[in-house]
């Protein structure tokens, strides 16, 4: 059977750089795609992959006549390219290419199809409206209102979609009938909880700013509590019929025989339904004719910033500058980046971006099995999630290198963890730190006891420890080595993957439906040490070219059990961590760091790549390599530090700035026509 | 008879709503015939299909071992073999079978393997007999599910998420999400907020003024917008739209027997207790007429939880690509029948229920199906389709009807819609209708 594989990374390309070398005319471009890419299609793939339905792995080849038309499938083209490469493709019973063929039309695709012109006038794109997904939302509540309340928990609100790996994309963050509705019942009951909060300092206090009285009447007072509440929640300056209708609305209320508190509690409301507050709306604007890309407004741009670092709306003091025309000045932003990053706020980066990166959700999709696994249960998920979080905090709060994630020589425990790792817990068993109270009955207090189903003493004290030898960064925490296990074992060929998709950014395609798995190939071989089974895995050509890749790296995980734990045997077979990739031999997670520092500009090609994805709320495009690249010549002589990236992207093109829609383009050409 | 005169409160209420201008007026004649309710139930990853096939054809068909668990049911459901949901084909886009399967399922169309997020399906054969029947309920339609989308990792091949977590679809870019929660599918269905479940007038007034200023708030906006932006907002503006109708229906009382119902638990223990709620909840709407179209995900496409209760280990998604390894033939057998269970309860209680002269099941067509025939192989010809009920006379149950040569699936959407007094011309991929649904 030969199948063409096509990976999950439709939206991420393959990341290569444009050069001078590239800017080709545009005929020859067309010219060199006739000359070095089509013959090779025709001799080695159509065979397959041509006939519509009937076409090999329902991929039709025929129809890419011209570059044109291959243009339109970017992300396609950088798979092929990748499987060519890889020597995936033609399969290993067609007819195959010499390698100096294979290694040209490699090149020539990658050229044609792979890489951006930075030569061109830049073209930062454009981030379609986004609504505030259901983490941004509860956080813009809290900070709007001071309260402590989880609207999308209370309410329910349907979840959101993913795209390109975060759930932040403003294309498909969509506005469905029953979300409007949860966000009318969100809005009812924030106004609701909002008006409670007592004391001068009180959520109440700071909403009404002023209440009618004998001097005051109702109108005016509600003048009083929306002009200051808008401007916040519209995340720039209120307009003043918007501000009008609000009083209106509330004087009509109280006209017909609501309390004040109700009136106003239907202006929040009003508010907190709008689109100018679910949105995060960058209206147009009057430019030049010509004009092909535009700064967004101060306060678009401190709104990014914002969701950006807080997921959350910006501060007073980041709403002032935008209003100020700080933001246009690049010492003012650098300052306000520094100050974001020292805010508490920014934690939220862990929760939203890091979660999403590392793939930290996975770990709520799975469960192991507890007869082998005895502890594991939602205290040490949480406890894992914990460590992660935490490690994350330091490291962008102590400014890290990329590359050293991979190796730092510390972690955080709470005891739980310690006990997990094997650890002491400030020089005590934590073992002995397991509350070991009485249960109903002997048996059951012994289950629990096995089970860790109970709190430690001092379970909520999380310390910062000097990793065993053994131990090192983010590759032997019990998170990553979790989300990459199968419930009962683990999973050499998911930790691989991991490594190739998450920190390389070059994730292999996913096996077709009907390439045998592992248990037809190593069937009647359960008896073998795994390694030995994936080798009989591997001797298959179908599969070889591209777990050649991954078994390796994630062989070097040998030592660490499904749930993390450190082991030296595994169903009675010794360990044995090491393996060869791209003729480097790795043997255990020393060296796999190491393997993966000597890659430090794949680690961090991929990581502004998730980060600007992350930031923009946008997929990325081609064009966007070549900020991409910026940031990396701005970051790499101090060795790709967090912050440092962090500001770079930041002060680039795509998020400070945007191409001119088409529409607006023409319009304004028609006005000056006029 | 204690229905038919909970039904006769029901349609007191709906008179009194009836002077309100969105609403077209009902005449008496229409209001003593029942309304037919549609309901379509989607199950994910397809089937053992030789092991659902039934042998023989009309009345004379012997059940496959699949099918067996449909139990007294059988004679409740008809079995329809032979057609076709062809868009969830490749069509040269390579792998994604399970995304494009959700999204064609209720469309029939292919969805596009966008680049980036832009999502690019059509109205779903139950928002299009929302649009025509569902104007005059407190809801025009119920979605229903058990699993959030997917919030890590990718979906399915490049295909954005939504196709597989969503079957109903509002616009080609508007997927209705679907509530996953009983407690809070209950409260959106029958209210909480008197305990009544009614609305106090000085609410419904506050809901429209809100309504009216964020109408408003859109329509100023919206021509500062770019292109892509204002298809955004016009969906806001839809969803907006869409409430207001639904707030103006908010004072329809709610049947009394609805509130000697306990609200169900937001936490259910079993996949098979959270499956029963949901569709005691589907049988509440339609016996109540707080809806007439409805749509439940048993699980999302693609899904790959494990069935422990009924000592299935493994993820669905993993075993549906079985090799013919025995032990994962036998793990997806069992999943196929107990999710034919769920919906035998299903048809069960509708059957149970009293309405006029018959029962509601003798008012509703409710389908079980997916686009993928065979998990292991990923057709989207031969589809396992069921269809449960009378539909008011259109369907007559109890039968294996096979039609021939890749019938669109649509070809019977058309059918049910024609029931249900919703007609199109056509939808879809549709050719037509499809014959022998009655005898």
């Amino acid at each position: 059977m030969r199948y063409l594989l096509l990976s999950a990374a439709a939206s991420l390309f393959t990341p290569a750089v444009g050069t001078a070398d590239d800017a080709v005319p545009s005929n020859g471009r067309q010219q060199r795609f006739a000359d070095e890419v089509l013959p090779f299609v025709t001799d080695y793939c159509v065979d397959c992959h041509s006939g519509g339905e009937e076409a090999e792995g329902g991929v039709d080849l025929e129809g890419y006549t011209s570059l044109a038309s291959a243009e339109q499938d970017r992300a396609r083209w950088s798979q092929i390219r990748g499987l060519i490469e890889l020597g995936a493709m033609p399969p290993v019973d067609a007819l195959l290419p010499e390698p100096a063929e294979r290694d040209a039309v490699v090149g020539a695709i990658e050229s044609l199809l792979e890489k951006a012109d930075c030569g061109l006038p830049a073209s930062p794109g454009r981030v379609t409206i986004r609504r505030l997904n259901a983490f941004e939302y509860d956080n813009t509540v809290q900070h709007l209102f001071g309260i402590e309340y989880w609207p999308s928990l209370e309410v329910g609100f349907p979840s959101d979609e993913v795209a390109a790996g975060f759930d932040n994309q403003g294309d498909a963050l969509t506005l469905s009938p029953i979300l409007l509705e949860k966000y009318l019942d969100a809005a009812e009951k924030i106004a609701a909880k909002a008006l409670e909060g007592g004391g001068p300092h009180g959520s109440r206090a700071r909403l009404l700013v002023e209440t009618p009285h004998a001097q005051l009447s109702v109108r005016d007072a509600a003048r009083a509590v929306f002009e200051r509440l808008l401007p916040l929640a519209f995340r720039r300056p209120a307009e003043p019929n918007e501000v009008q209708r609000l009083v209106d609305l509330t004087g009509r209320m109280h006209d017909g025989g609501a309390s004040f508190d109700e009136a106003v509690s239907a202006g929040v409301q009003a508010v907190l339904v709008s689109p100018h507050f679910l949105f995060r709306v960058e209206p147009e604007v009057v430019h030049a004719p010509g004009q092909a890309t535009e700064a967004i407004g101060g306060y678009q741009l401190a709104s990014r910033l914002s969701y950006f670092l807080w997921s959350s709306m910006p501060d007073l003091e980041l709403h002032r500058a935008a209003g100020a025309g700080e933001l246009d000045d690049e010492q003012a932003l650098r300052r306000q980046v520094e100050r974001m990053l020292e805010d508490e706020r920014s934690r939220s980066l862990q929760k939203s971006f890091v979660h999403q990166w590392i793939g930290v959700g996975q770990l709520y999709e799975l469960e192991f099995n507890v007869r082998r696994y005895p502890t594991w249960g939602a205290h040490l998920r949480e406890a894992m999630v914990s460590e992660t979080e935490r490690f994350f905090a330091a490291a962008f709060a102590e400014d890290m290198c990329l590359e050293d994630l991979v190796n730092t020589d510390f972690t955080f425990v709470n005891p739980r963890m310690a006990e997990h790792y094997g650890l002491e817990f400030e020089g005590q068993d934590p073992a002995e730190m397991y509350y070991t109270g009485s249960g109903p009955d002997r048996e059951e207090m012994l289950r629990r006891q096995r089970r860790r189903e109970q709190r430690y003493r001092e379970e909520d004290k999380w310390i910062r420890v000097e990793l065993p030898a053994g131990r090192r960064g983010l590759l032997t925490q019990a998170t990553v080595l979790a989300l990459t296990s199968n419930p009962t074992e683990t999973s050499p060929v998911k930790r691989g993957k991991w490594v190739l998709d998450v920190l390389l950014g070059d994730p292999p395609p996913p096996a077709p439906p009907s390439v045998p798995g592992l248990e037809e190939t190593a069937a009647g071989a359960h008896d073998l040490p795994l390694r030995e089974q994936l080798e009989l895995h591997r001797s298959d050509p179908n599969c070889a070219a591209c777990h050649q890749q991954m078994d390796p790296l994630g062989l070097a995980m040998q030592n660490y059990d499904p749930i993390g734990r450190w082991r030296k045997r595994e169903n009675g077979h010794p360990i044995d961590a090491s393996g060869e990739v791209d003729g480097v031999a790795i043997d255990g997670v020393d060296e796999l760091a190491e393997y993966i520092r000597s890659r430090r500009e794949d680690v961090a090609r991929n990581f502004v790549g998730k980060l600007l994805t992350f930031a923009l709320g946008r997929g990325l495009e081609i064009q966007d390599q070549c900020a991409i690249e910026s940031i990396l010549d701005q970051t790499r002589e101090d060795g790709y530090r967090l912050r440092s990236v962090i500001t770079a992207l930041v002060l680039s093109d795509p998020f400070r700035m945007r191409s001119v829609s088409e529409s607006v383009r023409t319009a304004n050409v028609s006005d000056a026509a006029r | 008879m204690r229905s038919s005169i909970n039904r006769r409160n029901f349609l007191r209420g709906l008179g009194a709503s009836v002077a309100l201008p969105a609403l077209p007026s009902l005449a008496a004649a229409e209001l003593a015939k029942p309304p037919v309710r549609l309901a379509w139930l989607s199950f994910p990853n397809g089937t053992n299909y030789e092991r659902w096939m039934p042998e023989g054809e009309g009345y004379d068909w012997k059940p496959s071992e699949t099918l067996a668990a449909l139990g007294d049911a059988r004679r409740d459901v008809l079995v329809l073999s032979g057609l076709a949901q062809r868009n969830a084909e490749p069509q040269g886009n390579g792998p994604g079978d399970h995304a494009r399967s959700g999204a064609t399922f209720l469309t029939g169309v292919h969805p596009r393997k966008a680049l980036g997020a832009r999502l690019s399906a059509a109205m779903s054969v139950d928002q299009a007999a929302a649009d025509a029947i569902g104007q005059s309920t407190r809801l025009p339609s119920l979605e229903l599910g058990t699993e959030p989308s997917r919030s890590a990792g990718s979906c399915d091949s490049g295909y954005p998420c939504a196709y597989s977590s969503n079957i109903s679809w509002r616009s080609p870019t508007q997927p209705m999400p679907k509530e996953i929660n009983p407690r809070l599918a209950f409260e959106r269905l029958f209210g909480t907020f008197d305990g009544k479940g009614q609305w106090q007038d000085r609410r419904i007034a506050m809901r429209q003024s809100v309504l009216d200023i964020v109408a408003d708030d859109a329509a100023r906006l919206r021509p500062r917008l770019g292109a892509a932006d204002r298809l955004k907002l016009d969906e806001y503006f839809q969803s907006v739209r869409d409430t207001e109708r639904r707030v103006e229906r908010m004072n329809t009382p709610v049947p009394a027997f609805v509130a000697e119902e306990p609200a169900p638990t937001a936490e259910p223990a079993s996949i098979s207790e959270h499956i029963r709620l949901m569709l005691d909840l589907m049988v509440l709407a339609f016996r109540s007429d707080t809806t007439r179209v409805a749509t439940f995900m048993m699980a999302n496409e693609g899904s790959n939880r494990s069935y422990k209760e009924i000592g299935v280990g493994g993820g669905h998604h993993q075993l549906s690509h079985h090799r013919n390894q025995e032990s994962s033939v036998q793990s997806v057998a069992k999943i196929d029948r107990f999710l034919v269970e769920q919906f035998a309860y299903f048809v069960g209680r509708l059957r149970d229920t009293a309405e006029g002269e018959g029962t509601l099941l003798d008012n509703c067509l409710a389908l079980y199906g997916c686009a993928i025939s065979d998990g292991n192989r990923h057709d989207h010809r031969e589809l396992p389709i069921l269809l449960a009920g009378r539909g008011g006379g259109a369907a007559t149950p109890g039968r294996h009807v096979r039609y021939s040569g890749d019938t669109p699936l649509n070809n019977l959407y058309l059918s049910m819609l024609d029931a249900a007094g919703a007609p199109l011309e056509r939808f879809g991929d549709s050719t037509g209708r499809v014959d022998r649904l009655s005898v």
